[in-house]
């Protein structure tokens, strides 16, 4: 591989200033390192955290409701830490003119965020309203660093930036329903979150996708431009908003069963963009690795579908965990890893760990949702389902963190 | 042969194409569910009990036959309106006074509702499958007479002049010059000759006939059986979906892949 | 020996005269061009020449083996890929098909296609990509006589270079002959033994013009100074009505 090649990469459009701090050490270097460093350890420790808690060794009771609180979390918690590096890393590239997030900023940033699950797993000694504000002052943070996107004359991203604003409502009105000051589900006001984080994270893929899938053939030489179809991804964003909104006022209801249905079916439909015009680009393995994250949000919906239709809502919140565990924690994978090389100056490439990260990540995904198709090995699966969705991130400490703790190998700041 | 396999090589990428085709029917379907919810399930049954009948029916015997009566009415009619309205299309094509001659013709028939049709056809031809194929006939012939028609009409007179210039034997000229622009024409108008025929063949039988599809359908009226009903019309538009998008649909798309 | 004569060639479309007893004869190896204003007749000459109109008044007697046609706008046949468009003027010579593919693949190479363009249809080339074909359909099949219907007319001056080597290499090659027609006098110039101007109204021959020194020699410096030239001449001020300046 030439120099001259990669220089060409990402050097480019990366951002037209750096700030002129000194001494900023690797891991504060760019917005992705700090989180990557603390996200993955997270993922481990708070599923380890909640092996313990369910199984009754670790007593923390959560105001009474831990599955409530887990899906808090894992919906939550995790969210501003992907989000962060989404924006952090992706916004400057975006709009050029953007100054990037790094050092001590940065470091303030993420203390917030640590600060914010500490508050979290300490909740029955602190209290609920150190973590909504902890927890609300991070998202609202986030929303302040990407209002460009929002102010953008063209709109390009303009999505993104409103997603986000729901979500904070949505988080809001969560804490508010806790608190005793709204009358609404708490439960059902999480459904509601776990639909506007699918929401974004569609839009967050349709720009994730061409990025990485571009990249991947001018660095294979395959000489033809992919493009993810804007009607796709709004087909699917109003078919999942449709199943939200019903969702949260008829959970039940039939008709809800089949809008379920059209929602896997035009989450898949993402995918038919990968069949290019002249080339063949689903043998390229991450092109098959996003390809699974559409495919786990589909059969997700479309299973939730299929039980809301047959009225078994053992199945309905069993499957959910295609969309949670699967979809969302394969995206967040994902992100993760092409991050991880491109952005610390590498080429986008696939080994047998990346093969086993996103393997597991699917493996623990039918392991966790196809249980009420195997009641009678429902305990085993729960705990081999969470240890292989650990794996990965086991996976991703050993591979990556070395880049994330270096510099760039291309000589570039950040 | 080259040709088929790469419209079988083709075709998965084509049905996964199909999954926002399937999302908006789903969608569709849940607007159905709603007014099943609202109306009740005399007026309108819930599309799940729909399918249920549905899949009954498909396992009844008695219904398969009306169903391959029904077929044989339509693939004769339409096998019939193929053959003269192509080849009858054609030769109007080339001769400029056959096609002056034909259009009024053809406004003629295409301007006769297909009702007044079958009124004729029962009194010339009696209640049986003779009405129903000549009605069939008589609504889609034209449809692709005016398609060969205007195929020849529109040959290109400069590819004739170039074909020329390299002297072309004759069967060259006709397969390689004047076969594809016609046929872009006229396969178009088969597909929606089939759609037609397929639609007309149960208005026809639910008028002029005691079996086949559209007298299952008068049946199901006469005792207020709405999921029967919808079940024969959701196989009536499923069969039509399935010939149009899994049979013609690819095999189109590879045809005129020159074309878009 | 193999040469185009033509007679006392009238043309007439319904009442009206289009040309009017042209005589000229192209000879083995030449490259005859007819200039002229537009719609003074030219493309119902060199279709009479080629055979794609009949002949009512006069002569053409054609003696070459084999002859080709570039059009002006390209003419390829939209259902065909860029190969098999070429091959098929060697098909039509009732050629092999795997050996008109190969020889089609050979000379799109030469004409500057890409490999990657062999699969492509008409409607995804850019015009300079459809006239190259255009010319290495004329010219895979080896004529020894090749009509040109202003092929050049829409096309950069790269590429018309480019165009001119080729076509004077193959004279070289093959002794092939052309009659070709343009308004383009400098082109005329750069290419032709003679030039044959067409005057309209009806179409009539006024003078011809003869260049002696060889193509491969003609230069910038040769060819803008015998075009320099050439518009001084009383006849071509006339026919192409170069004095209407003056006249304002």
């Amino acid at each position: 591989m030439s120099n001259q090649k990669e220089e060409k990469l990402h050097a480019t459009n990366h951002y037209l200033y750096y700030p002129d701090e000194e001494d900023i050490p690797p891991y504060l270097a760019y917005g992705f390192r700090p989180i990557f460093l603390l996200l993955a350890p997270y993922f481990i420790l708070s599923m380890a955290l909640w092996g313990l808690v369910w199984s009754g060794y670790l007593s923390i009771p959560f105001i009474d409701n831990v599955l409530q609180w887990h899906i808090y979390e894992m919906l939550f918690g995790v969210l501003t830490a992907g989000v962060m590096a989404f924006l952090t890393t992706g916004l400057p590239e975006l709009f050029p003119g953007m100054v990037p997030l790094v050092g001590k900023r940065l470091k303030y940033i993420m203390i917030l965020w640590i600060a914010g699950r500490v508050s979290f797993w300490l909740i029955d000694i602190t209290g609920v309203y150190l973590t909504a504000i902890l927890n609300l002052t991070m998202l609202a943070w986030l929303i302040w660093f990407a209002k460009d996107v929002v102010l953008d004359k063209l709109q390009r991203h303009a999505s993104l930036g409103y997603t986000l604003v729901v979500i904070f409502a949505v988080e809001v009105w969560f804490f508010a329903s806790v608190l005793g000051w709204s009358e609404s589900n708490s439960m059902s006001i999480l459904r509601v979150a776990l639909g506007a984080i699918v929401v974004l994270i569609l839009l967050a893929m349709r720009r994730v996708n061409m990025e990485a899938v571009n990249e991947l053939m001018e660095d294979k030489e395959i000489d033809d431009i992919y493009i993810s179809h804007p009607p796709l991804t709004n087909l699917a964003i109003f078919a999942v908003t449709l199943y939200t909104i019903v969702g949260y006022f008829y959970p039940t209801n039939s008709a809800l069963g089949w809008i379920a249905l059209a929602s896997g079916a035009s989450i898949i439909a993402i995918t038919s963009d990968y069949n290019l015009k002249d080339k063949f680009i689903l043998n390229q393995p991450y092109v098959i690795y996003l390809f699974w994250i559409f495919m786990l949000f589909g059969l997700g919906y479309g299973l939730i579908g299929w039980s809301i239709l047959f009225n078994d809502a053992n199945g309905v919140s069993s499957f959910r965990h295609f969309i949670t565990a699967g979809g969302l924690g394969l995206a967040y994978l994902m992100v993760m890893i092409t991050i991880g090389w491109i952005h610390t100056g590498r080429h986008l490439t696939s080994n047998i760990y990346t093969h086993f990260m996103v393997f597991f990540i699917v493996l623990a995904t039918f392991m966790r949702g196809l249980i009420p198709f195997f009641e009678e090995y429902s305990t085993q699966l729960y705990l081999w389902s969470a240890i292989a969705w650990v794996l990965p991130f086991v996976l991703y400490i050993k591979v990556f963190f070395r880049f994330l703790l270096t510099p760039r190998i291309d000589g570039i700041k950040g | 042969m080259k040709f088929f396999l790469k419209i079988l090589k083709d075709f998965p990428a084509y049905l996964w194409s199909g999954w926002g085709a399937v999302a908006s029917i789903l969608l569709f379907i849940a607007f159905w569910d709603v007014g099943n919810q609202i109306y009740g399930n005399l007026v309108l049954p819930s599309p799940l009990e729909t399918f249920k009948t549905l899949y009954a029916m498909l396992h009844s015997k008695d219904i398969l036959e009306q169903i391959d009566i029904t077929l044989y009415r339509a693939s004769v009619g339409f096998g019939l309106s193929l053959l003269f309205g192509s080849v009858l299309g054609l030769i109007a094509g080339f001769f400029a006074t056959a096609s002056m001659m034909s259009r009024p013709i053809v406004t003629i028939l295409v301007g006769m509702p297909p009702i007044a049709w079958i009124v004729l056809a029962m009194i010339w031809f009696g209640m049986g499958d003779e009405t129903v194929i000549f009605t069939v006939v008589v609504a889609s012939f034209p449809i692709i007479f005016v398609g060969a028609l205007q195929g020849t009409r529109t040959l290109d007179g400069e590819l004739k002049e170039m074909a020329d210039s390299f002297a072309f034997p004759w069967h060259m000229k006709f397969i390689d010059v004047y076969f594809p622009h016609i046929f872009s024409y006229i396969f178009p108008a088969w597909v929606s000759g089939l759609g037609m025929a397929w639609k007309i063949v149960i208005m026809a039988e639910l008028l002029a006939t005691s079996d086949g599809m559209g007298a299952e359908l008068a049946i199901a009226r006469s005792q207020l059986d709405t999921p029967t009903a919808l079940a024969l019309v959701t196989i009536m538009i499923g069969s039509l979906m399935f010939i149009e998008y899994i049979i013609l649909e690819p095999i189109k798309r590879e045809v005129e892949l020159w074309r878009v | 020996m193999e040469s185009l004569e033509v007679k006392h060639l009238t043309h007439h479309f319904g009442f009206t005269e289009i040309l009017h007893n042209i005589n000229f004869t192209l000879k083995k190896g030449e490259v005859v061009s007819i200039v002229g204003p537009s719609g003074g007749g030219k493309t119902t000459l060199l279709h009479l020449c080629a055979g794609l109109l009949d002949v009512a008044e006069g002569e053409v007697n054609n003696s070459f083996k084999t002859t080709a046609f570039a059009f002006q706008e390209g003419r390829l046949l939209p259902w065909k890929n860029v190969i098999e468009n070429i091959a098929i003027a060697l098909l039509a010579r009732g050629e092999k098909k795997s050996v008109a593919i190969q020889k089609a693949q050979e000379i799109a190479l030469k004409f500057g296609l890409e490999e990657d363009d062999f699969e492509k249809f008409p409607k995804d080339l850019s015009g300079g990509m459809k006239q190259r074909v255009n010319f290495a359909r004329a010219l895979v099949v080896k004529p020894s006589l090749l009509f040109l219907d202003e092929p050049f007319s829409a096309l950069d001056i790269g590429l018309k270079r480019e165009l001119y080597t080729h076509l004077i290499e193959s004279c070289e090659e093959n002794d092939m002959s052309i009659l070709f027609i343009t308004h383009d006098l400098i082109e005329a110039i750069r290419l032709s033994d003679e030039i044959l101007l067409l005057e309209a109204d009806p179409g009539h021959i006024v003078k011809t013009f003869k260049y002696d020194s060889p193509k491969e020699k003609r230069d910038d410096a040769f060819v803008y100074k015998e075009s320099a030239k050439i518009v001084q001449d009383k006849e071509i001020i006339e026919t192409f009505k170069l004095n209407t300046l003056e006249l304002k």
